[in-house]
């Protein structure tokens, strides 16, 4: 079963919008290198106590639209338009990372009052089209919380899902005897009720850390009072 | 202790060592977990091994490696019970986290230790179907150029108390090597 995707280099990102962005990202809050006051997002960020690492400047909330997990189309702006929204692209094939983000995510939510878990909206987009198969993304996020969105689409829709969304484009990264791993955004996009995301966050995102955030991102919207 | 109450104390500290990390571009929490060695062989401890409960047919093997007597070693493949298993190291580069087979396997330096942790170098069991439950003991054999073959009795833990055993409070761990003495040189290849 090979993939078709060769492996490629992570430079699908030609228009220059999209790498200048990435670069920025990569800066990761470093404005004050440059002697500029920190952002807005970094400062509430700061203010709430949050995990996040604060985007140089706010992303609107994609429009995309890939297959959910029951085979109907997902507009994704419009379906989570308006709510507390975490976006992450991964793989269920991943032993590691993909799984550790979703279980720390889903740990931090259980400990949360329904009414709060209740305007969580968490996305997860299989970008191993070969293997992510509808059933196969269902059953696994079945194991961290059942009510989890789960998307799939062809090779093409998912790119533009990742451009839309302004991640890096993911990529087959080395193949083995029977396998491949796929190269991925390693952190998880938090789209805030103003139908912006200033925030993501990265990998080793504690479950309390999870429950602390959320709660106030719930609870304050954005910019928080 | 893991479960105790948000304190923005902490908030603040977490969330500055969470930003460094990122821009590190390293997956590591950094801490150093102890405990019991599982096994000790051949001038190689083992430390903390675990499975973290695996949503599909892969499973990540996390452990600590601890070298004794001072010559180093490296560990060049696992076996389960269940199946085959690779040695994979997990980096993060410019926000992609990448996953690649370490061919050549994996150093312990001396008087230091090889981490097999969550976000960077780890083990990879396949063939697990949804067979694991937490609790479960799982046979596995880690093989060594020098200490040869150290055999584990794995448990099968939560998902999310794997990695919060990753980020366990960080405890006097042993001299580090000479090459180890930042902790983002830890994800660096070795």
């Amino acid at each position: 079963m090979p993939p078709p995707r060769s492996a490629q280099t992570p430079h699908r990102c030609v228009a220059g919008l999209a790498c200048a962005l990435i670069v920025a990202l990569c800066g990761c809050g470093r404005a004050g290198d440059a002697g500029a006051d920190p952002s807005a997002a970094e400062q509430i960020a700061a203010r709430l106590g949050l995990a996040a690492t604060a985007l140089p400047a706010p992303l609107p909330r994609p429009a995309f639209t890939l297959e959910d997990t029951s085979g109907k189309p997902f507009d994704f702006r419009t379906a989570t338009a308006g709510r507390l929204t975490l976006l992450f692209f991964g793989y269920t094939s991943c032993p590691d990372v993909c799984p550790g983000h979703l279980s720390s995510l889903a740990a931090g939510l259980r400990a949360l009052p329904q009414a709060v878990r209740d305007e969580v909206v968490v996305v997860f987009v299989g970008v191993d089209a070969p293997r992510d198969t509808r059933e196969r993304v269902r059953a696994w996020l079945d194991h961290f919380d059942p009510r989890f969105v789960g998307l799939t689409g062809s090779e093409a829709e998912l790119a533009a899902a990742e451009r839309a969304s302004a991640v890096p484009a993911s990529f087959v990264d080395d193949r083995w005897q029977d396998g491949y791993s796929v190269a991925h955004a390693s952190w998880i996009l938090v789209y805030t009720r103003d139908d912006q995301a200033h925030l993501r966050y990265p990998f080793g995102t504690s479950p309390e850390q999870w429950s602390h955030d959320l709660l106030a991102l719930a609870r304050e919207g954005w910019p928080p009072a | 202790m893991r479960r105790a109450r948000w304190r923005p104390g902490g908030a603040w500290l977490a969330a500055g060592a969470l930003a460094l990390l990122a821009c590190g571009g390293d997956l590591h929490r950094g801490a150093s977990p102890r405990g019991e060695a599982q096994a000790a062989s051949g001038g190689v401890a083992v430390y903390v091994p675990r499975i973290p409960l695996p949503a599909g047919d892969v499973a990540a093997l996390y452990l600590v490696v601890a070298d004794e007597e001072g010559r180093g070693d490296r560990l060049l493949g696992i076996r389960s019970e269940l199946g085959d298993a690779l040695l994979h190291e997990t980096r993060e580069v410019g926000g992609v986290a990448r996953m690649r087979e370490a061919r050549e396997g994996l150093a312990v330096p001396a008087h230091g230790e090889l981490r097999l942790e969550p976000g960077g170098p780890h083990g990879m069991l396949r063939g697990l179907g949804s067979l694991l439950h937490v609790g479960d003991r799982i046979h596995v054999t880690l093989e060594f150029e020098r200490a040869g073959r150290v055999a584990l009795e794995v448990p099968v833990v939560a998902a999310e108390d794997a990695v919060d055993v990753a980020a366990g409070p960080a405890a006097a761990h042993p001299a580090a090597a000479p090459d180890a003495g930042s902790e983002a040189g830890a994800g660096d290849g070795r």
